[in-house]
């Protein structure tokens, strides 16, 4: 971590003055073969540039669940029993100038049902519509049940057969299932295999795709209005979003590379850091496909971060360069010499991104480990790229001579800058009062308001969308026409022994759990073969709604279960599932519902009986709800255990410890107060975003304390080393804020809503810190740092230097003074 | 009592078969919990969503109003209909039928044989017949009427009565009917039907005395001038005067399906159940008049007025009405209430409605065309 000062104390020289076998090993086996370096550099990027174009987009959020939980545990051992789960689409086909019973509304449902019936991967045995000849009426007669398709026979669309349809469906019990509780829609229900008759497994993009084309088709006619639900749906929209979020990569070049631009004014150099950088992000991706991953919604993120964290370390070479060529260097020289100064520093802050990023392993969700893996690798490939490579590459350059001595130029003028004078203020101890001050009263707001945070999605609908999103609009027209929660809760029961899933002692155990749950606000409804006992004893008494109960009559119960459909209970008869139909997916209702059930199950379970938890995407969201509370809590206390580890090796000082750390646990804070007021809970999309925000954002502090603590050591006054530091890595600090928080913030415009979540809280997050650093960081010095900073003994280097930000202007400043 | 001996035999079974299997049984035979009590024996559930469960009937207790249903639930209404509290209810089964005489004496049957009694107005209420003890009940009453004969037909019955017995209490009570605080009948299914003359202290078994050799469910008991009627599945209807209490005379009916309502008022009986068949006699039931009816929905509830007026509700919610005199049902062209049971007058002339979906009410204004006020019938 530590480099001596004397390494960096280089006189600019031309080529013929340079020594070509100084500078340590690594640097002459990279600067004496720089051809075999970029030869080499070209091979890999063309290798893994082939491997990152076999990457497929995969939008399957199975990756989200946390495996290791024992709910999850128990729905994977009976996923494929759980038919009342399956995969299937809803297409309401609405009319909305009046009832369905209409002519031309019949005959549009038949061609929509026709075509999608056709559709490659629909279960047609199972699929449903008015037309589809599985939905029948049944009517109770003197002799007996009769009954029929609920189309009649000869539907020539006349008045006489529409009236006699509406009869039909009334007698069907459809209505709230296929028909609208107002009879203006009804839905075609279109199971899906998951494999299609070739072999190939069902592909969700390219159904989705299919079923916008008939909703456009339809819709353009005029005559209806089609709503589409269905986990296929999803992750068709997911799919959708990604190609979208891809754009949106192109958008963050052009603003990042603006920023450098502009800081630097060379087009060359500017050219070749986002070069540099892409090729870092390409070798990252090589490098994810070729472990075998997909692009996910998640690692799909990973790019941007590495792309803007590529660019801030480039351009910090970059000035280094400039600055050299603009004191007189060869170009050659000043790329060596700003790699023999910022390597090691570069080297370290790359590290210590890396383990940041790395601390998210821990957490036992797949898709934060494979974000972990591709941001370290990611931020490893930079070392290369960035490091290594950048300098090569700007060794042949070099930079446009006019922005050379511009660097040069501004540098002197910068320390006279009035946004750095009016932050020396803070090193007084007036305005530090007031910006503690203030810090702690915000503090404080954001702690109260942060109290407030919720864990899990607060939205309805499909929490990966947006809840305007066309999908979550189609979600709530099934809710208000249909009745139908799109958020279920299933409680698996196992039983075993003598009579399996009829059992009485079974069936009336889950009877009445389900009269418990229905107590709970929350619930909207349940659904059970107890239930179903209850609805078909109704139904074989002529419909005489006296009979509902579950009777002690096992004969009975087993004539009925006999008949039932396999939804509720398995083929093997040892396991029922009870459906919890919600009225939301919010942190308290879950939570209602599974305490409820291990209450019940508590005092209930026998030997042959066991209540199990959780399947349903309710179900699944409540395990990872109590996955995420945990990790939350594991995952702030890590990452601020590595951050104050990293800050105590670099500083040696628990008081410059401290100075670092409360402006980040400020924006922490905020951060969750922010989390309140945007509506926006704590889920698997945010866990990462703590690590990044506060293992990136510790980086200002480590540019300006370390300058700071540096000069201090050399006697100055916290004011002047404040101020020193500032002229130094301000710009820079400035700089990356800059671009982290716009590499990340198109995100925000993301279909993807949790996409949008992490934009907007890591833009966040990446400013305040920056602001936290820039003026907090003074005023906790005055308190804590003035006069407290140890002269440097003997055996101690005499400066830290850990960053390549700090390391620059260091030296520059130096030959800047010397020239004086 | 009975499920804590099944338990108690199935545990000692398991011990049994631990032991046999040479497996130490204090390690692994469970602690004894309490378990789950037979709903039977398990009070009713407080519950939030009342107006929102199954209701399957609904009566009125002097200015009160009472509505009962799936799982023990009793509700209770004082400002006619608006709000409801909850009764304390011993049982958890579903309650099909209730019945007041006044605003302190009410009765309530239901599933697994049970009838319940209140004497404060429905707010605490105790069991007075279970299932397994109307069974015995039956038992020893045709065992006594069999003893020492030969009648093969009495044999018959005593057999059944066992195998009533062995059943346990799978059976409905679908009707109840208390004329005063001691005399009432409560009928259920495959033709069971007990009377007591002392407020439900002890009931007498009358399914040897009615002419049910099919056992036929009882869904209906409705009374007027001094008679009682009952209906039932395959066209059954039973007539019994004041002169000769209980002594059910079965009267031919033009319909051999299930009638799930019968109701009298005014010199008018009406009859109605699947497929919306539905009859009317002025003559005490010799004669039956055909109501046309404008819908093949079965009529789940009816009610004739003081003035002899009709109101029908059948099991697609529609609500269909008849002046008196008039044969052809009207729809009223209500908003239909999903599967409903049972209906109540309200103060005002509107109507509450109790179905699987909960309790809903109608005012009086959508029910014109339907006279006012009257008690309603069963």
């Amino acid at each position: 971590m530590h480099t001596s000062d004397n390494n960096l104390d280089l006189a600019p020289v031309s080529l013929d003055q340079f020594d070509r076998n100084s500078g340590n090993l690594l640097e002459r086996l990279l600067f004496n073969n720089r051809l075999a370096i970029i030869v080499i550099c070209v091979l890999v990027t063309i290798g893994l540039g082939w491997q990152a174009s076999q990457l497929r987009l995969n939008a399957n959020y199975e990756k989200t669940i946390p495996t290791s939980h024992p709910y999850i545990a128990n729905f994977l051992e009976h996923r494929d029993e759980l038919r009342g789960l399956g995969n299937a689409v809803r297409i309401a086909v609405e009319n909305p100038k009046g009832s369905l019973y209409d002519a031309t509304y019949m005959d549009t449902l038949r061609q929509i049902s026709d075509e999608v019936f056709l559709l490659p991967g629909v279960d047609r045995a199972g699929m449903k519509s008015l037309w589809t000849p599985n939905v029948r009426w049944i009517g109770v007669t003197e002799e007996g049940l009769e009954g029929g398709p609920v189309i009649p026979d000869g539907y020539d669309g006349s008045a006489d057969s529409l009236a006699q349809l509406e009869a039909n469906v009334a007698r069907s019990g459809e209505i709230g299932q296929l028909v609208a509780l107002d009879g203006k829609a009804t839905i075609i229900y279109v199971p899906l295999l998951s494999q299609l008759p070739d072999g190939t497994t069902l592909d969700y993009e390219v159904l989705s795709k299919q079923l916008e084309d008939i909703r456009a088709k339809y819709e353009a006619a005029g005559q209806v209005s089609i709503h589409v639900t269905g986990f296929a749906k999803i992750m068709g929209d997911l799919i959708h979003g990604l190609y979208e979020v891809l754009t949106f990569f192109v958008i963050s070049i052009l603003i990042v590379t603006t920023i450098v631009y502009l800081y630097t004014r060379c087009v060359i150099s500017t050219k070749l850091v986002v070069t540099s950088s892409l090729i870092a992000v390409v070798w990252q991706l090589g490098l994810i496909s070729a472990l075998g991953y997909n692009l996910d919604p998640y690692s799909m993120l990973v790019p941007f971060l590495v792309f803007a964290i590529g660019m801030s370390h480039g351009a910090q070479k970059m000035n280094g360069i400039m600055q050299d060529i603009g004191r007189g260097a060869h170009k050659y020289v000043a790329a060596r010499y700003t790699f023999r100064r910022l390597f090691m520093a570069g080297l370290t802050a790359l590290l210590a991104d890396a383990v940041g990023f790395a601390v998210l392993l821990v957490i036992d969700i797949r898709v934060i480990q494979e974000l972990a893996i591709a941001a370290s690798l990611g931020v490893g490939v930079l070392i290369f790229t960035n490091l290594i490579l950048l300098p090569i590459l700007l060794s042949y350059t070099g930079v446009s001579a006019k922005a050379a001595k511009r660097s040069l130029r501004k540098e002197k003028s910068e320390a006279r800058a009035p946004l750095w004078n009016f932050l020396d203020l803070f090193t007084r101890r007036g305005p530090a009062m007031v910006a503690i001050g203030l810090a702690v009263v915000i503090a404080g707001a954001g702690y109260m308001g942060s109290k407030q945070l919720k864990i899990g999605d607060l939205d309805p609908g499909a929490p990966e969308l947006r809840q305007d999103s066309a999908y979550n609009r189609d979600v709530a027209f099934m809710t208000e026409h249909f009745g139908a929660s799109s958020d279920v809760f299933a409680v698996m029961v196992e039983t075993a022994g003598n009579g399996g899933c009829a059992n009485y002692e079974a069936l009336r155990r889950v009877d009445a759990l389900e009269w418990q749950l229905r107590q709970l606000p929350g619930v909207v409804s349940t659904n059970s073969l107890a239930m179903l006992n209850r609805q078909v004893l109704t139904g074989l008494n002529e419909g005489n709604p006296k009979w509902f109960e579950l009777i002690k009559n096992q004969s009975m119960l087993n004539f009925v279960t006999a008949s039932a459909p396999r939804g509720l209970y398995n083929d093997a008869c040892d396991l029922l599932t009870l459906y919890v139909y919600l009225a939301d997916h919010k942190a308290d209702t879950l939570t209602a519902v599974v305490n409820k059930v291990e209450e019940f199950a508590a005092a209930n379970n026998t030997a042959d009986i066991q209540f199990k938890l959780a399947a349903g995407s309710a179900g699944i969201e409540a395990a990872t709800n109590i996955v995420v509370k945990d990790a939350w809590r594991d995952m702030l206390f890590m990452v601020y255990g590595a951050v104050v580890l990293l800050c105590f090796i670099t500083f040696r000082s628990w008081r410059a410890v401290i100075v670092a750390i409360l402006p980040l646990m400020l924006t922490s804070v905020l951060a969750e107060a922010l989390m309140v007021m945007l509506g926006m809970g704590v889920k698997v999309a945010t866990l990462p975003v703590i690590a990044l925000g506060v293992g990136i954002g510790v980086d200002y502090a480590l540019y300006i304390l370390s300058v700071t603590l540096s000069r201090m050591e050399q006697g100055e006054s916290l004011s002047d080393a404040y101020q020193h530091a500032l002229a130094f890595t301000g710009k820079v600090v400035l700089m990356t804020g800059l671009t982290l928080a716009a590499g990340v913030s198109t995100w925000v415009f993301s279909i993807i809503k949790f996409q949008a979540d992490m934009g907007v809280l890591l833009a966040f997050m990446f400013l305040w810190n920056m602001v936290g650093a820039m003026v907090l960081l003074p005023a906790l010095g005055h308190f804590l740092l003035q006069g407290k900073v140890r002269k440097p003994g003997a055996g101690t280097p005499q400066v830290v230097v850990n960053n390549p930000a700090a390391a620059a202007p260091v030296v520059a400043t130096r030959k800047a003074a010397a020239a004086q | 009592m009975v499920a804590k001996a099944l338990n108690n035999k199935r545990s000692l079974l398991v011990c049994g078969l631990l032991l046999a299997a040479g497996i130490a049984v204090a390690t692994v035979a469970e602690p004894p919990k309490a378990g789950l009590a037979e709903a039977d024996q398990r009070p009713a559930l407080a519950s939030a969503q009342g107006q929102h469960a199954a209701v399957l009937d609904v009566a009125a207790a002097g200015k009160r109003l009472v509505a009962v249903g799936e799982r023990g639930l009793i509700m209770l209404s004082d400002d006619q209909g608006q709000s409801w509290k909850q009764a304390q209810v011993p049982v958890s089964v579903s309650l099909t039928s209730v019945s007041f005489v006044d605003d302190q004496f009410g009765w309530a049957a239901g599933h697994y044989g049970m009838v319940l009694a209140t004497r404060d107005g429905g707010q605490h209420w105790e069991v007075q017949l279970d299932g397994s003890r109307a069974a015995r009940l039956v038992l020893d009453d045709v065992r006594s009427r069999a003893d020492g004969s030969s009648d093969q037909r009495l044999l018959r019955a005593v057999g059944n009565a066992q195998r009533l017995v062995e059943d346990g209490p799978d059976k409905p009570f679908l009707d109840i009917y208390f004329s005063d605080r001691q005399n009432g009948l409560v009928v259920g299914a495959y033709g069971l039907i007990f009377a007591t003359t002392d407020g439900g202290i002890s009931w007498k078994p009358l399914n040897s005395q009615i002419d049910n050799p099919g056992e036929r469910h009882l869904y209906s008991i409705a009374s007027a001038d001094h008679q009682l009627w009952l209906a039932g599945e395959e066209g059954l209807l039973f007539r019994a005067d004041q002169q000769q209490p209980l002594q059910f005379e079965r009267l031919s009916t033009p319909y051999d399906g299930s009638f799930f309502t019968v109701s009298a008022a005014a010199g008018r009986v009406v009859v109605a159940g699947l497929r919306g068949n539905a009859f009317e006699s002025t003559d005490n039931g010799t004669n039956w008049e055909t109501l046309s009816v404008p819908s093949e929905a079965s009529i789940i509830a009816s009610e004739v007025g003081s003035q002899g007026e009709l109101l029908l509700v059948n099991q697609a919610g529609q609500l269909l009405s008849a002046n008196a005199g008039q044969y052809d049902l009207q729809n009223l062209g209500n908003q239909p209430v999903m599967a409903p049971s049972s209906m109540v007058r309200l103060a005002d002339g509107g109507l509450l409605l109790g179905s699987l979906q909960g309790l809903s009410r109608i005012n009086s204004a959508a029910l014109k065309g339907a006279a006012t006020a009257s008690a309603a019938g069963h």
